[in-house]
């Protein structure tokens, strides 16, 4: 829990300064502005932990995630009610993720390579099927979920909240991630104890999909029309709330409160620098030296011991 | 990973219920076997990397001996531990032998071989060059076959 509380002292003293530099921040439209815009970010990051705990990485969810928006969008357009559109885009994304997750856990090809090759392969695919149009004439059901705003964005927070719940409480209490800790911390360990890598690296896989694919849906359903371009550079925002969130990049340790903090610590950091008067040319800066100083962090901390025994 | 959970590893369905871990059951699970091989921790929750290369090896062997085996393979149980930890390595791999449980050690070290057997397969070029009863094994003999030229 250390780097979690070093995150978390980072963020605050974040808030702290904004307290006194940019009062206005506070403003309740402004913070649930910031919060309905990384809800979907936050889904996305707690796929991200879980792959990350494996020991894995998934540089694809950015092109998961824009085939899940245009697959709801039309589901939604072909007349089917809402929660059966969302279900859609879901199974899309578990569905892609299990091409990531085959090729990775049946074959044994690196992730980083699987997914290089699947981020492109599916962006361009979908490019070429879509030929770059977006989804227009989407029902009234479909913005908001037919709830209005304010209903939707509480849908929206209330959804994000849940799942990040839900793993919170799975992480602790469930055997099947017991699994993944023990994998992510030593797969020849793990193997030697009963569990068969491979499977927990496929249900990863499809377990990122279908959170990005939710994270499709949430993030879909605050526009009129959905894109055919979104999510681009998506897996670099999640990869860095993960690690930013005290994560070990070589796997085996992570926290979902952890990825909590990282998510708001770079949401925060955007329109922190924004009141405080920076130029938004030095956003991605900045993001990028914390990033660096949270590697740093995990590259200098106690090293593990290796012995017989999974540290 | 914590003491505990690096003891329940190869065991987990015995500490858990509906794919939920019963927290009491693995520390108790763990707590049983900290004891059983005199392991010096300062609590079951304590992440393993804490522990002297001694103790991890004997939180190590509590794994394999949690889901009850009837036969160990131990491969270079005492290994790059201290004097007084092999001790006691070599003290429990004798209670758990008495109690019948069939024990395979492999070591590439004459005393702890010589002290611990009750019988001897003396590996050569790849091939078990002979088998020696407790009685004929020694020093000399295992080294004259394990270096005989095949």
């Amino acid at each position: 829990m250390r780097r979690e509380k070093s995150t978390g002292a980072a963020l605050l003293v974040l808030l702290l300064v904004l307290a006194f530099a940019a009062p206005e921040f506070f403003r309740l439209s402004n913070l649930r502005e910031l919060l309905v815009n990384n809800a979907a970010m936050l889904v996305v990051a707690i796929g991200m932990t879980l792959v990350i705990l494996a020991g894995h990485i998934d540089i694809s969810i950015g092109s998961q995630f824009a085939i899940a928006s245009v697959m709801t969008g039309v589901l939604a357009k072909e007349g089917l009610p809402m929660p059966a559109a969302a279900m859609g885009g879901v199974i899309t994304g578990g569905l892609l993720g299990s091409i990531n997750g085959v090729l990775v856990a049946g074959l044994g090809i690196p992730s980083i390579v699987v997914t290089l090759a699947t981020m492109i392969g599916l962006r361009n695919g979908l490019r070429w099927v879509t030929e770059g149009r977006w989804v227009q004439d989407l029902p009234a059901s479909f913005q908001w979920a037919g709830l209005g705003q304010t209903g939707g964005e509480a849908l929206i927070l209330f959804v994000a909240i849940a799942v990040f719940a839900a793993f919170a409480w799975a992480s602790v209490n469930l055997q099947a991630m017991r699994l993944l800790y023990a994998t992510g911390s030593n797969p020849e360990a793990a193997r030697l104890a009963g569990i068969r890598p491979p499977r927990v690296f496929f249900a990863v896989f499809v377990s990122m999909g279908m959170l990005t694919g939710l994270a499709a849906v949430l993030n879909a359903m605050r526009f009129s029309e959905v894109q055919g371009n979104a999510g681009v550079g998506l897996e670099m925002q999640a990869i860095a709330a993960v690690v930013v969130g005290g994560a070990s990049i070589t796997g085996g340790r992570a926290t979902m409160i952890g990825t909590l903090l990282g998510v708001l610590l770079l949401a925060v950091i955007g329109p922190a620098l924004t009141f405080a008067g920076v130029s938004a040319f030095w956003e991605k800066a900045i993001q990028g030296s914390i990033i660096l100083a949270a590697v740093l962090m995990d590259a200098r901390g106690p090293r593990r011991v290796h012995v017989a025994a999974t540290p | 990973m914590t003491i505990a959970q690096n003891t329940s590893l190869a065991a987990l369905h015995s500490v858990a219920r509906w794919g939920l871990i019963d927290f009491t059951s693995e520390r108790n699970l763990a707590a049983e076997f900290a004891q059983k091989l005199g392991t010096k921790l300062s609590s079951v929750f304590a992440p393993v990397s804490s522990l002297s290369g001694g103790n991890q090896q004997k939180v190590s062997l509590s794994r394999w001996l949690a889901p009850g085996p009837k036969v160990l393979i131990l491969d270079e149980p005492t290994q790059g531990i201290d004097v007084g930890a092999k001790a006691e390595v070599h003290r429990l791999i004798g209670n758990l032998a008495a109690q019948g449980m069939a024990i395979l050690m492999i070591s590439s070290e004459l005393p702890e071989i010589l002290g611990m057997s009750d019988r001897v397969a003396v590996m050569s070029h790849g091939t078990i060059a002979a088998i020696l009863d407790r009685g004929e094994a020694t020093q000399d003999k295992i080294l004259s076959l394990s270096l005989e030229m095949a």
